[in-house]
């Protein structure tokens, strides 16, 4: 059942990253990390489209600011947003218990930036949030609960009998 | 007292390695560095 | 070990296999309590579950086989061999329990990767866990580096003989101190006391860079707990590269080359022996294989001109290098990029400094730059033999901790362990290359596990064919227990089973 939750969680994710966002003419192309990894020279410097939920730590530093965006399972982009690009508040960001913003950025993809000693990565042109994030349920089970009671009875009974003295003076 | 000479003991330590690491690094770095002008 | 099998052999392990059990049970009170600090309460739940159970079945398997015997060095090699597997089964309770395993076999593996210190994961959805089980990965790591063995002596078994046996099985035998007792506690020692410098710099440098304080000090002990443990989990998906800092890479860096370093070695120079660090042959060899694997990846890098300028060579290439070399498996590129862009000269040099890896009696895996050491100084005075007029004595001589004689003996039995070593990673990269990989790829990833490194090109990954997991299992146990304990396990059962067919034969 909680791996449901999450499967749920993943899917709903996946079909807002995927879902199609309505093109104008000229959008620069939507693309994955696996995608852009993959086809790392074909992309570099190109300027594209990239759509994730935006991880739990936004780390502000002197030039902008850094967010990591999750699209998929076990896959995520580092975005560097300059100071001079503008940055909508975000409402959410991913935890456990939160779903964090699904954003939408175009920029440029770096094979091996420079300005970053070679880290793979795309400057945001422009950011914005496409759905706010929420809060997660994560509910405690009731079935759960009852694991816990039987097993810590059990437990405690055997740890009685294992840490009773011995009646009698010897052990063997 | 011998709290102290024993903490000595682990800080001095530490310093060692840490210094021994720091220099095998920046050889590293000498290295990339030489490789990268030298091509 | 060619004799019968009694009951009391049985007893012997179960015991302390069972005392082990409940190390790890009391473990998972870490992350409990780290799930209600951040009030995952359905985390917290689960964590309490596994506990539970870990814990009763821990206390089962003490009493039921309970006994006052002193286990022999076979029992604490099947010991050894053994409470991995149980340890495994039972860490990955939380994992099953939090929803982001697609099987029990790739809960197993990642349990089995964090305990052995590699640091591959099959885990799905990674940067949607909770604290509580990243922490539960992390401190597996951790734990796993300093031996689980080593975990329960320190708490839960009063005698000594026994002990230091267990210890010997773990593939971890310098001859410390003659107490086995206050070994244990002086590895735990300087480990902690590397904790807590470790985690409140990384913590610090993770403030400095935009992460919030109460959640820079997590990051800051889980990668710790990584890089000192040589392990190479991060909290994470994208590994390193999530903080976007060299500064944090480069502290971890230090930490997982500290980590990589034999424990006799940081006792020698807590002791006030500083001069060992440069007169030791693991640092002298790990030194050497480092610097020249790494020249080899600069080749190979510069030569595709994969990066712009030298602070890039160096950030990218060194950190991979080093980390591979050290066995650790943190990465700050994205695992296709081996592939797509270092190209096959970069990922073989990688490979060869993760097969020999770190040094002995440490928390990292591959051959061991003590038998790379011996080999090495094996042939030179093989060599100078030759040379020499016949009736001239010429003898080899290695520096560890104090001046050893190269005798025909240490040599063999450091080339054995080594023709193992590279067994397992040829079988592990046929079998991939059976099922479809290039050679280059099966090669890098299969000797990855079997040096408990963690690196990937992308072969790894939950979808893998599952004849592939189980060879990386295999590699991973074999290689961290160094051969030794996992052959004793396998002669032990092949023994019980011969005793009961005796026995039943005489009855």
């Amino acid at each position: 059942m909680n791996r449901l939750c999450v499967v749920l969680t993943v899917v709903a994710l996946a079909v807002l990253i995927v879902a199609p966002v309505p093109a104008s003419a000229g959008q620069p192309p939507l693309l994955s990390t696996t995608e852009l990894v993959e086809d790392s020279y074909k992309w570099d410097g190109k300027t594209v489209s990239f759509k994730g939920e935006v991880l739990q730590d936004l780390m502000v530093r002197e030039d902008g600011t850094w967010m990591n965006l999750s699209d998929g399972n076990n896959t995520a982009m580092g975005v560097f947003v300059p100071k001079d690009v503008a940055m909508p508040v975000m409402s959410h960001t991913e935890d456990y218990r939160t779903v964090g913003d699904v954003v939408l950025i175009t920029g440029v993809f770096h094979r091996t930036c420079a300005q970053h000693e070679g880290e793979t990565d795309i400057h945001a042109v422009s950011v914005t949030v496409l759905t706010p994030g929420s809060t997660k349920a994560n509910p405690i089970r009731r079935d759960r609960v009852m694991w816990l009671v039987v097993l810590a009875g059990l437990l405690g009974l055997v740890m009685q009998l294992y840490y009773r003295k011995p009646a009698r003076g010897t052990e063997h | 007292m011998k709290r102290t000479t024993s903490l000595r003991r682990d800080l001095l330590g530490m310093l060692t390695e840490v210094a021994f690491t720091g220099s095998l690094i920046g050889f590293g770095f000498l290295i990339s560095w030489l490789f990268f002008v030298g091509r | 070990m060619v004799r019968r099998v009694w009951r009391e052999d049985f007893r012997i392990i179960g015991h302390y296999t069972g005392l082990v059990t409940i190390g790890v049970g009391l473990l998972m009170l870490v992350p409990m309590v780290t799930s209600l600090v951040f009030r995952e309460w359905a985390c917290a739940l689960d964590f309490a579950i596994s506990a539970a159970l870990t814990l009763l079945v821990g206390y089962v398997l003490a009493f039921v086989s309970r006994t006052k015997s002193i286990p022999g060095l076979t029992h604490a090699m099947v010991i050894a061999a053994g409470s991995w597997l149980v340890a495994m089964m039972l860490s990955g309770v939380p994992y099953m329990l939090s929803g982001h395993m697609k099987s029990f076999l790739d809960a197993c593996f990642d349990t089995l990767s964090g305990y052995t210190t590699t640091g591959m994961f099959l885990l799905q959805d990674l940067d949607h866990i909770s604290q509580g089980l990243n922490m539960w990965r992390h401190l597996l790591t951790y734990v796993g580096g300093q031996g689980i063995v080593v975990l329960a002596l320190t708490f839960l078994i009063g005698s000594t003989g026994g002990a230091f046996k267990i210890m010997v099985g773990e593939g971890k035998e310098e001859k410390l101190e003659p107490n086995v007792r206050h070994i244990a506690v002086l590895i735990w020692r300087i480990s902690l006391i590397y904790l807590g410098v470790g985690t409140v710099v990384l913590g610090l440098i993770a403030m400095a860079n935009g992460i919030k304080p109460y959640l820079a000090f997590f990051h800051g002990a889980y990668v710790f707990m990584s890089a000192w443990s040589t392990g190479g989990f991060a909290p994470y998906s994208q590994n390193m590269l999530y903080y976007h800092s060299s500064a944090m890479e480069i502290a971890s860096m230090v930490f997982f080359i500290l980590g990589s370093f034999n424990f006799a070695l940081h006792y020698a120079i807590r002791s006030g022996n500083r001069k060992e660090i440069l007169r030791n042959v693991e640092i002298v060899s790990f030194t050497i294989t480092m610097l020249t694997t790494f020249s080899l990846v600069c080749l190979a890098l510069i030569q595709r001109g994969v990066y712009p300028n030298a602070v890039a060579l160096f950030r990218r290439g060194f950190f991979q290098l080093v980390s591979g070399h050290t066995t650790t498996g943190q990465s700050n590129i994205y695992a296709r990029t081996f592939v797509r862009e270092w190209g096959p000269l970069g990922m073989v040099a990688t490979t060869i400094a993760m097969a020999i890896g770190a040094s002995a009696a440490s928390t990292g895996g591959g051959f061991k730059g003590l038998r790379m050491g011996i080999i090495v100084k094996g042939i030179a005075t093989d060599i100078r033999k030759l040379l020499s007029p016949e009736r001239a004595v010429v003898t080899g001589h290695y520096h560890h901790l104090h001046d050893n004689v190269l005798s025909d003996a240490v040599v063999k039995s450091a080339a054995v362990i080594v023709v193992l070593y590279v067994l397992i990673y040829v079988v592990g990269a046929v079998v991939g290359m059976a099922y479809g990989y290039p050679m280059a790829d099966a090669f890098f990833d299969s000797v990855s596990a079997g040096s408990n490194t963690g690196l990937s090109c992308g072969v790894t990954q939950a979808g893998m064919p599952t004849l592939l997991k189980i060879v990386y299992m295999l590699e991973m146990w074999m290689g961290r227990l160094e051969f030794l304990s996992v052959f004793t396990l396998f002669g032990f059962i092949a023994t019980s089973v011969r005793s009961m067919r005796l026995r039943k034969a005489t009855a």
